[in-house]
This record gives C-alpha cells, sequence and structure tokens, in this order.
C-alpha cells in the first residue's frame, strides 16, 4: 500500500463526491444547493490539485489539468454568486449559471477520478 | 538525478506547504461565516464569504487591516483569535518553503540550466561548443567570436570562469552552462546532436577528460569535427585513436618550431606566421649553432630530444624538477657542470613558471651571452617574462588557442606548412621574400572556398567559362597595379593540393584557396568575386552589357 496514494486518492473522490452534492438536485432552486458545500468542494479541490503537483508521468500532467479545469469552474461559480449577492437579488435564473458551472467542474472531476482508479488498476505492484 | 528532474522536486516540495496554506485559509472563512454577528441594531447578521474572505485575507498575511461590517461579538473573536494563530503560521511557512527553495542551488542551477537550453534552441547559426573556459579558450573564443562564422557555446564546471566569460559581455552572446562537460546530459543540452553543431572544442589540461568528453561526443555526433587539447600532464595518443579529427599537442608544436628554426629562420617564420606570427625574420629567429642544455623532463622534454637528434644538435639534458629546484637555484655549479659556460642556448622548460624564470636568471648571469627559450604555462606571467628579455617565448595557450583556431578557420594553413617545409631553403626564403614583397611584413592570412556564399560572382561565373588567377589578381582593374594578394596554395574539391599555384592556374568550383592579403586588397578581391559587373570587367577589360551577361 502507498501512504502517497492514498491520501491522494482521498482528496480526488472527496473534490467529486463534494462536487456533485453541491450540484445535486434541481437547478434553479437555491434551497437544494448548500454555498457550504461549494465552499468544501472548492477547498478539497484545490488540495487535490497541490497532491498532483511534482507527478511527471503522463497521466499525472492530464490529471493535473483536469483539477485546474474543476478549479477554475468551481472559483467561477462561486466568484459569479458572490457578485450576484453583493450587487443585485439572485433569481433562479442566475442561480442556474452558478449550478451549470458546478456541473462542468463535476464532469472534469469524473474525468479525474476515472483516470485515477484506472492508472492504479493498471499498476501491477 | 537530471536538472529536469529538480522542477518536480520542487513542486513535490511546495505540496504540504500548500496543502497547510489552503487548509488555514479554507476553515477559518467556513468558521466565520457560521458565527453569529451583532449589527449596530442589536439584530443577528452572519457575513457573507466574502467578508470571510476578506477577513482571513488580511490577517493571514499579517497585514492586519481590522476594517470589519460591524463590531465583532465574542465568538467571532474566538474565531478570529484561532484564525491569526492557525493562518499565519501557515502563511510564513508556506513563504519561507518557497524562498528556501529558490535559495536551493540544484534549484537554481537547474532554472540555469533550462535558460541555457532554451538559448542553444533558438541559435539559428552553426555554432561551436568550447568545453573549458581556460586560458587557452579564452583566446580561442577571441578570435573565433571576430571572426563571427559560428556562434559559441562554452561549458565549464567552474562558476567563476563561467562569469568571467559573462562579465566579457562578447557579441553576438555566448551562451555558457556551469556543468560537468564529460557528462552526456550536459552535451546533449548543448545541442551536440544538432546538425548546425559543427565543432566540439575541449581545451582542459586533463587528458582523461578531454579523453571522457570526446568520446561521449563522437557517440553523441558522428559528423561532428572533435579538437582536443593533449594535455600537459598525460599524453595525447589516446585521443587520436577514438576519433577526435585534431589533437592540439602545444608541446609537438614548439618542438616542430624549434626544428623549422634549427632548419631555417625563413621556415620557422613562415610557420609562426601562419600561427599568427609575424612575417619579419629577426635576430632572435636564428637559433645558434652549438651546445644545448634543456631544462625540461617528462614529454615536452622527449619531444625537444628527439627533435635535437634529428638536427644533430649536441644537447645536455637537465631533469629539473621541485625537488632539485632547490639546489639548483641556490647552486651555480650545478649549471657549471652541465657546461653552461660555453653553451650556445637553454631551454627553460618545465611545467613550473617560477623554475623557469629563476633558470633563465641564473643562466642568465652566468653566460649573459646564451640564447634563451623559455616556456611559459601560465599567462599571467606574461609581464614577468617580457622583463627577462628572453630570445624566445613559448606560451602554451596562446600556442593551443591559434592551433584550434587555424584547424576550424583555415584547416590549409597545416597542408602549406607540410607542403613548403618539404622543399629547399631557397624555397622558404623565395615564398617569404614573395610574400613579404607583395603584401607587407603582417599579412592577413585567409581561407576561403569559391562557391555561392563567399564567392558568389565568380562561382558562378565558373561553370561557364575559365579564369585563372593572374585574371583576378595582376593588375585587375588595367591601372597598372596589382591587388596585394599572393594564393599560397589551392586545394581541389577531389583533396588535391597545390603549392603556391602560378597565374596561370584555372580556377575551379569549389577550389579552396589560402591567400595572404592586406585589408584593403581583400576589400577589393571581394567586391571582385561577388559582382557580376565588375568580375566582367576585370575579366575582360570592358564593361558588360547588360542582356548579354555570361553568353
Amino acid at each position: 500500500m502507498n501512504s502517497e496514494k492514498v491520501i491522494s486518492g482521498f482528496f480526488i473522490i472527496l473534490a467529486l463526491t463534494l462536487n456533485f452534492g453541491f450540484v445535486y438536485g434541481d437547478f434553479d432552486v437555491i434551497a437544494y444547493h448548500s454555498v457550504y458545500e461549494l465552499v468544501a468542494a472548492i477547498t478539497v479541490n484545490i488540495i487535490a490539485t497541490i497532491m498532483k503537483l511534482g507527478d511527471k508521468t503522463q497521466t499525472g500532467s492530464v490529471l493535473l489539468a483536469t483539477s485546474f479545469v474543476a478549479d477554475l469552474q468551481l472559483l467561477a461559480a462561486a466568484s459569479f454568486w458572490g457578485i450576484v449577492n453583493m450587487t443585485s437579488v439572485m433569481t433562479p435564473e442566475l442561480f442556474t449559471i452558478v449550478v451549470s458551472l458546478a456541473v462542468g467542474a463535476l464532469v472534469a472531476n469524473i474525468i479525474s477520478v476515472t483516470l485515477f482508479v484506472g492508472e492504479t488498476l493498471l499498476l501491477k505492484r | 538525478m537530471s536538472n529536469e528532474s529538480t522542477i518536480w522536486l520542487f513542486l513535490r516540495k511546495m505540496r504540504t506547504p500548500l496543502i497547510v496554506l489552503n487548509l488555514a485559509h479554507a476553515i477559518p472563512v467556513i468558521l466565520l461565516t457560521a458565527v453569529p454577528g451583532v449589527d449596530g441594531e442589536g439584530k443577528t447578521v452572519y457575513l457573507s464569504f466574502f467578508d470571510a474572505m476578506y477577513i482571513v485575507g488580511y490577517t493571514a498575511t499579517t497585514i492586519g487591516f481590522g476594517e470589519i461590517p460591524y463590531a465583532f461579538t465574542y465568538p467571532q473573536r474566538l474565531v478570529v483569535l484561532l484564525t491569526i494563530y492557525s493562518s499565519v503560521p501557515a502563511w510564513i511557512y508556506a513563504l519561507g518553503s518557497i524562498i528556501a527553495l529558490l535559495q536551493e542551488k540544484t534549484f537554481t542551477n537547474a532554472i540555469k540550466m533550462n535558460t541555457f537550453r532554451r538559448k542553444v534552441r533558438h541559435l539559428r547559426q552553426d555554432f561551436i561548443i568550447v568545453c573549458g573556459y581556460t586560458d587557452a579558450g579564452k583566446l580561442l573564443i577571441d578570435r573565433l567570436n571576430k571572426d563571427n562564422l559560428y556562434r559559441i557555446i562554452v561549458i565549464d564546471k567552474s562558476i567563476e570562469k563561467i562569469e568571467a566569460l559573462q562579465s566579457e559581455m562578447y557579441l553576438p552572446s555566448i551562451p555558457a552552462i556551469v556543468a560537468d562537460a564529460s557528462m552526456t546530459n550536459v552535451l546533449k543540452s548543448s545541442g551536440i546532436e544538432s546538425p548546425q553543431c559543427k565543432f566540439l572544442v575541449t581545451l582542459f589540461d586533463d587528458d582523461q577528460l578531454n579523453l571522457k568528453i570526446c568520446v561521449r561526443a563522437r557517440v553523441l555526433n558522428q559528423g561532428l569535427r572533435i579538437i582536443a587539447r593533449s594535455g600537459i600532464k598525460q599524453g595525447g595518443e589516446n585521443l587520436s585513436n577514438i576519433g577526435v579529427n585534431h589533437v592540439i599537442d602545444a608541446f609537438s608544436i614548439i618542438s616542430k618550431r624549434i626544428d623549422f628554426a634549427l632548419r631555417s629562420p625563413y621556415l620557422f617564420n613562415l610557420l609562426s606566421w601562419v600561427q599568427g606570427g609575424n612575417l619579419h625574420v629577426s635576430k632572435s629567429d636564428i637559433l645558434p649553432i652549438g651546445k644545448y642544455i634543456v631544462c625540461s623532463k617528462g614529454r615536452f622534454g622527449n619531444t625537444l630530444q628527439k627533435t635535437l637528434d634529428n638536427n644533430r644538435i649536441e644537447y645536455t639534458y637537465l631533469d629539473i624538477n621541485k625537488d632539485t629546484h632547490e639546489k639548483v637555484s641556490s647552486d651555480q655549479d650545478f649549471f657549471i657542470q652541465a657546461g653552461i659556460m660555453d653553451a650556445a642556448c637553454i631551454i627553460a622548460g618545465t611545467n613550473d613558471d617560477a623554475i623557469n624564470l629563476s633558470i633563465v636568471a641564473t643562466a642568465r648571469s652566468l653566460n649573459p651571452k646564451i640564447f634563451v627559450i623559455v616556456r611559459e604555462n601560465e599567462l599571467e606571467e606574461r609581464s614577468l617574462f617580457s622583463n627577462l628579455r628572453v630570445d624566445k617565448i613559448f606560451i602554451l595557450d596562446q600556442i593551443a588557442a591559434l592551433d584550434g583556431y587555424n584547424y576550424i578557420d583555415r584547416p590549409m594553413t597545416f597542408k602549406f606548412i607540410d607542403e613548403v617545409s618539404k622543399y629547399n631553403k631557397e624555397m622558404y626564403v623565395d615564398t617569404l621574400l614573395l610574400i613579404t614583397k607583395k603584401v607587407n611584413k603582417r599579412p592577413a592570412l585567409i581561407e576561403m572556398e569559391i562557391d555561392e556564399h563567399h564567392m558568389y560572382a565568380l562561382s558562378r561565373y565558373l561553370t561557364e567559362a575559365s579564369v585563372s588567377i593572374g585574371q583576378l589578381i595582376r593588375n585587375p582593374y588595367h591601372d597598372g597595379e596589382d591587388l596585394e594578394i599572393v594564393i599560397l596554395g589551392l586545394e581541389r574539391s577531389n583533396g588535391e593540393f597545390i603549392l603556391l599555384p602560378d597565374e596561370s592556374t584555372l580556377l575551379q568550383p569549389n577550389d579552396h584557396i589560402l591567400f595572404a592579403s592586406t585589408r584593403p586588397s581583400l576589400d577589393r578581391f571581394q567586391t571582385i568575386v561577388n559582382h557580376y559587373y565588375e568580375l566582367y570587367f576585370v575579366i575582360h577589360g570592358v564593361e558588360a552589357r547588360r542582356f548579354k551577361l555570361f553568353g
């Protein structure tokens, strides 16, 4: 067992589950989507990204790229939400944008986990 | 460890500090939004995520702004207190790690290596790799850089030397790297595999090192021409066995010069001219006949002995080294026993400049008329040696550098000297007088190929008609004045070498010509061979008609 794999696997999968947890539910109903879950998703996503730094394998670089995509999408969702709150009132239409950005991040996270699991399975040791 | 992986190592090492920093920000932000506050009217309010991030931002970076929407309640203050104690150390830890890594040698070296590699990759010219920024290397680079035919890349292990090189501010710039040139990946980074890499020159004093570099270079690039200096300590035999194209052996060059000087001062003069000296026989070029004293051990001594034997010169061999030196400098009897009083010449050729100086001084005090030849090992001692009024100084680094330069820039000089030395004594005198009369006492020596890059018009013209040397040089403008040019040699593309071709010799495309010339004449010559109308006028004596050019 490789402790580094356990830790990075933990964060990569946690990033996916938190991301999914935030996205789950009707797109335009604000009550279904907890802001805390979004913050947790961002935090864990960033940790997952950091865990992938310095991995010079081919899959390592793709993993890092997907992580960056997920970070970007989630940060965009959060900033959009924050800006709307500061300047006007959140409407279901505007909120859809927040959730759809997070869904984009979810896709990146799914790719990330798939790659991670695939790579781990391919290891012969 | 290769340098590439250092960058990855850097990222790896930054993982923990970055995660700590991330958590130290995230947790206080979440707590601050969860803890209730009170506004001015006593209503319960919660900080938004933005407010929370704002507060954590200035707290963690120890900026400590202190601007908040409403005064904090006690639970809020508790959280901020926690924030300060957790996030400030985390922030300092992360910053500290980055700074420590930036100061780490391997990391900075990796960055430098990457910059160097990029510079090499972007060279769009033919280039030469010079291993070792030694005294000889510096002289060679100075010369090559002035010609600007090739770009130069330098590898040296010593930081001081590379810094010295960078402070020279060469133009065009010379990419240089502090690295061990005997490592394959260093050579690869220097672009040795590139087809634009034409020469590799290794000028270290250590033969083993030169050997190592040459073996690797030969494996990495078959077409590369390799020039290696045969070190002072060991012999250079191995070097030529492993496919080194040219071995610079300063000892055999000096021996050859002494050999030539013994045969004829004119021959010596021709040789030292092509190796960078004046073309003028001075009194000190005439070696005395008589008994010689050779103060040198090891390789130089052996080479000298062979030369003296060949010329049937009587000599006494003194083995002087550090151990016997004490005795020598204090005890003049040692020299007297060796017969210095009736000797004609003394050669101070040890590998220690201090000993050489002391030999010269002692010899001069005993026998003021003795002819003194000195070997100078270190360039820095130059002024000391010139103060001694020695008759001949052989500076190893200078000789090595010029030899390397000749091989790169005008390889025909080697053939020229070989051919000339085969002739009889009158021929040397004639050749020398021919050059000095027609040109001057310090003519420039140039090798050029008749191709589209160097002689555009001539190379085109030669495909249609023939041109003799005389047509270009003798009275080209029909004003009764010849160009001050002497063609010393002509090398056909099939390798045939013609020494001192006469004026009726016909030129062929891709001939290499070696000639002595003055700068103004060289400029005129280049104008002629590069311009159709000029060339046509020179050959035919009339201006070319525009549309009947070249048939």
